[in-house]
């Protein structure tokens, strides 16, 4: 039988996975997470069902070892695995449950520590995990809890960060997988689980949405007990049935509408997406998907989606898909198209029938860069920035370029006024300070009269090349991030206010 | 490329290049109404970065140290795109329409973004050739490629002829992609 760690077995899908888990006497577990009084009622649970007295003295079960632990800490996580190697010798399975979400347009964003805290929690923490046990990766099966609104690339508003930090999983986790081809690493794709998740939603203090007041502008968030929202309790045994089987595929998927969605995902992009947005469609009540597309429709499209499924495992030629493609495509097409507008499944049908339907093919306005466009360009000491001043320069734009080191951007300068800039200024900063991106910002304005931006290129990074299993330290792992992404996160923050407000609509 | 596919030995780079990726969608949706995002996705480019890589001991790669940009798992010559090329590019692109979401520097990632969405093997298929095979002389690599490469355009081009996604199999798109998937295989396997 498994020795298993279940990371974040404190509430929702990880506390139900131990309580599964723990119906077995012969599993090991260590239970991992930063409310150790919440561990000992999910053992306690495990244990004896749901009746947890409170007023005698219990065993405590031999099986289940709890460990506090929180991950964002980087020698917490070298305990954990250091405490669960003690106890169960050898570990066979690691199920990391953590993850935190957010419900506030990135420029509302108000508390700079909202952001680190979804990424570290979200990202770093699994990534410092799995750095601590990658000794281990090769003969442990890993399974980390994501999401299918990622794999399907919907981008979802609000979503800014907790986007960021599960897609930056996904890279990862393909990354490593490439690296070695004895690694199990899965990603779970949940969708739409009852839990305290979106009850946890941060908001733009950083408050989580529970403990913001009612009339507020987050009330259009109503949490309600959907039918098709699947219990923890099935996801959990959904969760333990493939992730115990041979299961070789890089994803799991918890749920009928993003399984069928994963069927559709190869030979339709537009069928996949609505049927993973199906489940959230009938989650919100009001500010989300609801709002454009009414459950009993979402569900009425899923049963021709899955009619249409059975049908493809009788008979699975180019013929039967594509009739499916284009039915469900019309249908999602018309929902699409007529947004608002429709309240009951007969109505929805009527419209089917009396609308013609096309592909749509957008028009494309020209617009070329003219002489005296204001464009900056940050990080263009060298490389492509360099060349892409040089390039701008001889569109006669007004240029302000860049980057920490001025002797480099004045040689840049002097390239960019031979070819042909109009203005070419230096301004020196480093983005990955507040004050240097303010200065910055207010500073180019003033050499583009105060007018505003029409092109504005971020050209910032650092490259790392290393097996996982080789990197030394996570120290190591700042410099990237910084880089890359922190300071893309800080410029983005000062830069939209700034381009929301202008008239001429900018590119950044 | 990092923010597409995920890469061996560039773990930490692509992981953060995809948040990058998806924090910038979202900020496109967000401000929709206010200006466009524009991503691009040069590809490797003749930009020195080489010289400025971290490693796993926490050296910096260049000249001066011990490391060297490691792409033997490619078996040829890399071919990476002059900045100057790949500038002009950028600027020719983006600069045609502001409905420019996604700008490819190499000709294969151009089109590696439209089969990506039927066949995840083919595109990372041309992400390698992207780093190997000059985009503008196909038949000064690898005389094996220049068939697939005349199929893949062809599959391109039904692609465009579709219009829209839901229809692209009544172009018959699906069984070639199915067929060049197979040729690709045996190609790799040589």
């Amino acid at each position: 039988m498994p020795n298993i760690i279940i990371v974040g077995a404190s509430s929702g899908i990880g506390s139900q996975i131990a309580i599964e888990y723990a119906k077995d006497p012969t599993n090991k577990i260590v239970l991992a997470a930063r409310r150790h009084k919440l561990l000992n009622i999910i053992k306690l649970k495990a244990m004896l069902g749901e009746c947890i007295p409170t007023d005698k003295e219990l065993k405590v079960p031999q099986n289940i070892h709890t460990k506090e632990t929180d991950i964002t800490k980087d020698d917490q996580c070298k305990e954990l695995i250091e405490f669960s190697l003690k106890k169960l010798y050898h570990i066979d399975q690691l199920i990391i449950t953590v993850g935190i979400g957010m419900n506030v347009c990135y420029h509302k964003i108000c508390s700079l520590s909202t952001l680190s805290t979804i990424m570290n929690t979200n990202y770093y923490s699994i990534v410092q995990l799995l750095f601590h046990a990658r000794d281990l990766l090769k003969c442990t099966k890993v399974a980390i809890f994501s999401d299918a609104i990622i794999f399907q690339e919907c981008y979802l508003n609000k979503n800014s960060i907790y986007i960021a930090s599960k897609m930056a999983l996904e890279g990862f986790v393909s990354s490593i997988r490439k690296e070695c081809s004895k690694y199990r690493i899965h990603l779970v794709y949940p969708s739409a689980v009852c839990t305290n998740f979106y009850k946890k939603l941060l908001t733009k203090n950083g408050t989580p949405i529970e403990n913001v007041s009612e009339d507020s502008e987050y009330s259009d968030i109503t949490y309600s007990q959907s039918t098709h929202l699947m219990s923890v309790e099935n996801a959990a045994c959904a969760f333990i049935e493939q992730f115990n089987n041979k299961c070789t595929s890089e994803r799991i998927f918890l749920d009928d509408y993003n399984r069928l969605a994963h069927h559709y995902f190869p030979f339709s992009k537009t069928i996949a997406n609505f049927l993973s947005y199906i489940p959230f469609a009938c989650h919100f009540h009001h500010g989300g998907f609801a709002h454009y597309y009414p459950p009993q429709i979402c569900e009425h499209i899923y049963q021709t989606a899955h009619e249409y499924k059975c049908k493809m495992e009788n008979d699975a030629s180019d013929a039967v898909k594509h009739k499916a493609q284009v039915k469900i495509g019309q249908m999602i097409e018309c929902l699409q198209n007529n947004k608002n507008k429709i309240c009951t499944v007969s109505q929805f049908n009527r419209l089917m029938n009396t609308q013609s339907i096309g592909a749509i093919i957008r028009k494309k306005e020209c617009k070329m860069c003219l002489p005296g466009d204001n464009v900056l360009i940050v990080g263009a000491s060298y490389g492509l920035g360099k060349a892409l001043a040089i390039e701008y320069g001889k569109k006669k734009a007004n240029i302000v370029v860049s980057a920490r080191q001025v002797e480099l951007l004045e040689l840049t300068a002097s390239d960019m006024r031979e070819k042909g800039a109009q203005q070419a200024t230096v301004i020196p900063a480093d983005i990955t300070k507040i004050d240097d991106i303010k200065f910055l910002l207010s500073q180019s304005l003033k050499e583009f009269d105060c007018k505003y931006f029409n092109t504005v290129i971020f050209n910032l990074g650092q490259g790392m090349q290393a097996c996982f299993s080789e990197i030394e330290s996570l120290d190591l792992f700042e410099p990237v991030t910084n880089i890359n992404f922190n300071s893309l996160l800080l410029f983005v923050k000062y830069l939209i206010p700034l381009l929301r407000k202008q008239e001429i609509r900018a590119k950044l | 490329m990092a923010g597409l596919n995920g890469i061996p030995s560039w773990s930490i780079f692509s992981g953060i290049k995809h948040a990058v990726r998806g924090f910038m969608n979202v900020i496109r949706e967000e401000n929709k109404d206010y200006f466009d995002v524009v991503m691009v996705f040069p590809s490797i480019l003749d930009s020195g970065m080489e010289t400025r890589l971290i490693t796993g001991d926490g050296n910096m790669s260049g000249p001066t140290g011990s490391y060297r940009f490691d792409v033997s798992y490619i078996k040829a010559d890399p071919y990476f795109m002059p900045v100057d090329e790949a500038a002009e590019l950028y600027v020719k692109r983006v600069e045609c329409s502001h409905l420019v979401r996604n700008v490819y520097l190499n000709f294969y990632n151009t089109l590696g973004s439209n089969i990506r969405e039927y066949s995840e093997k083919l595109a990372d298929f041309l992400y390698y050739m992207s780093i190997f095979v000059p985009s503008d002389d196909v038949l000064q690599g690898p005389k094996r490629f220049y068939d697939l490469f005349r199929d893949f355009c062809e599959i391109d081009k039904a692609l465009r002829l579709c219009g829209s996604i839901d229809q692209c199999n009544g172009f018959g798109v699906f069984p070639k992609i199915t067929l060049l998937e197979k040729k690709v295989d045996e190609v790799v396997n040589k």
